[in-house]
C-alpha cells in the first residue's frame, strides 16, 4: 500500500507582458516677411535752378533732370532685399513742402519714383501711382527704388529750400 | 484506559509505515519567467525653428529624420532646429514592438500647415538610423535577465505655408505606444 502526500508550490510573478507610451511635441514658428531696406542715397538735389522756371521735374526713371541746372542735381535711392519674388508695398507722403530757413516760405514738391526689379540692371521704370504702389523683388532677391518728383518754382523768393521725404516700405 | 490504548495504536499506525509498505513525499514548484518590462520616453522634442512666410505661392521645410537635417528649397529658415528623439528601454524583453501616430497637422490659434512625419530607428543614439515605414516597428532583444535600450528619431514635413497663414508658433504631437514581451 502506497499512499502518497503531495506539495505543490506556484510561483507567479506578474504578466508575461508590458505595455508603456509616450508624447512627443512638434513645433514650428512662423514668422512674417523680414525686407531688408537700405538707403544708398538719401540726397534728393535739384541743384541750382532759377527762379521763374516754373515746374522743374527729376525723372526718376531716366535719372535726368527738366532743366538745365546749376551744379548736379541727385535722386533718392533705396535697396530693398529679400527673399527673390518678394513683394513690398510703398507708401510716400506726398505732396511735401520744402522750406527756406528763417522764414516762412516755401515750395511744394510732388514726388514719384521708379523701380529696378533687380539690382543688376540700370532699367528704372516709372511708378504711375505716386502715393501708394507695389513692387516686387528680381531674381537676386533686390529691388532698387529711385525717387524724383517735380518743385514749382513760379514767384519762389530766392534762396534754400528744404524738405524731407518719408518713404514708408512694407513686406507683403 | 483502553481507549488510551487503542488511541496509541491507531498513532504507530499513521505514524509508522508497517513493514514492505512505502510512502513518496513529491514536492513540486512552477516558476515563470521574470516579467518583461520596458519604458518609452521622449528625449528631445522635433522642433523645426523658425521661418518666414513666403511672398508668393507654398513653402515647405523638412528635418530628415535619420540625420537631422533641416532644409527648405523656397523659405528663409533660422533658429535652431532639433529632430525628435525617444528611447525605449527595458529589461526581460524577448521581443518589442513600437508603434506611432503622427499628428497630420500643425495648428495654432486660427490656422494650421500640413506635417507628414517620417522615423527612424537604430541601437545607437547617434548613428546608424535606418528610415521605419509604416505605422510600427518591431525588434527583439535579450530576454530573460537582459536589459536593452533602441533610439528613435522623428522629422518629416511641415507644408502649405503661405503667406495667408497666420504668425505665431504651430504645434503637434506624436504618440508612442510599445509593448514588451
Amino acid at each position: 500500500m502506497k499512499r502518497y502526500l503531495l506539495l505543490g508550490l506556484t510561483v507567479f510573478s506578474g504578466a508575461a507582458q508590458a505595455q508603456t507610451s509616450g508624447t512627443m511635441q512638434v513645433q514650428l514658428e512662423v514668422l512674417p516677411r523680414v525686407l531688408t531696406v537700405s538707403v544708398s542715397s538719401s540726397h534728393l538735389d535739384f541743384a541750382q535752378q532759377r527762379a521763374d522756371a516754373g515746374a522743374v521735374t527729376l525723372d526718376p526713371a531716366t535719372g535726368l533732370a527738366s532743366h538745365k541746372a546749376g551744379g548736379p542735381h541727385a535722386m533718392g535711392e533705396v535697396i530693398v532685399q529679400g527673399p527673390a519674388g518678394a513683394g513690398f508695398l510703398v507708401s510716400i507722403d506726398s505732396p511735401v513742402t520744402l522750406q527756406q530757413t528763417g522764414t516762412r516760405n516755401e515750395v511744394r514738391f510732388t514726388s514719384s519714383w521708379a523701380q529696378s526689379r533687380g539690382c543688376n540692371q540700370g532699367a528704372f521704370m516709372l511708378i504711375p501711382t505716386r502715393q501708394t504702389a507695389t513692387g516686387v523683388l528680381g531674381k537676386d532677391g533686390c529691388a532698387a527704388l529711385r525717387f524724383g518728383g517735380t518743385v514749382h518754382l513760379l514767384g519762389t523768393a530766392q534762396g534754400r529750400y528744404a524738405g524731407h521725404l518719408a518713404v514708408r516700405i512694407t513686406p507683403l | 484506559m483502553r481507549s488510551i490504548i487503542t488511541l496509541f495504536v491507531l498513532n504507530l499506525w499513521w505514524a509508522v509505515p508497517m513493514f514492505g509498505q512505502s510512502t513518496t513525499v513529491t514536492a513540486s514548484i512552477s516558476l515563470s519567467t521574470p516579467s518583461p518590462s520596458c519604458t518609452i520616453s521622449g528625449v528631445s522634442n522635433l522642433n523645426y525653428g523658425t521661418v518666414e512666410k513666403p511672398g508668393s505661392g507654398t513653402g515647405l521645410i523638412v528635418i530628415n529624420a535619420q540625420t537631422g537635417a533641416r532644409t527648405s528649397s523656397t523659405l528663409s529658415v533660422s533658429g535652431s532646429s532639433s529632430v525628435g528623439q525617444a528611447r525605449l528601454s527595458g529589461s526581460n524583453v524577448a521581443s518589442y514592438s513600437v508603434a506611432r501616430t503622427f499628428p497630420s497637422t500643425l495648428t495654432n490659434s486660427s490656422s494650421s500647415l500640413t506635417y507628414a512625419g517620417t522615423w527612424a530607428q537604430s541601437s545607437n543614439s547617434s548613428s546608424n538610423y535606418s528610415a521605419v515605414s509604416g505605422t510600427s516597428y518591431s525588434g527583439t532583444s535579450g530576454g530573460p535577465g537582459a536589459t536593452f535600450t533602441h533610439f528613435f528619431r522623428f522629422g518629416g514635413t511641415v507644408g502649405d505655408i503661405t503667406l495667408s497663414k497666420a504668425n505665431g508658433t504651430y504645434t503637434g504631437t506624436i504618440s508612442l505606444a510599445a509593448t514588451c514581451n
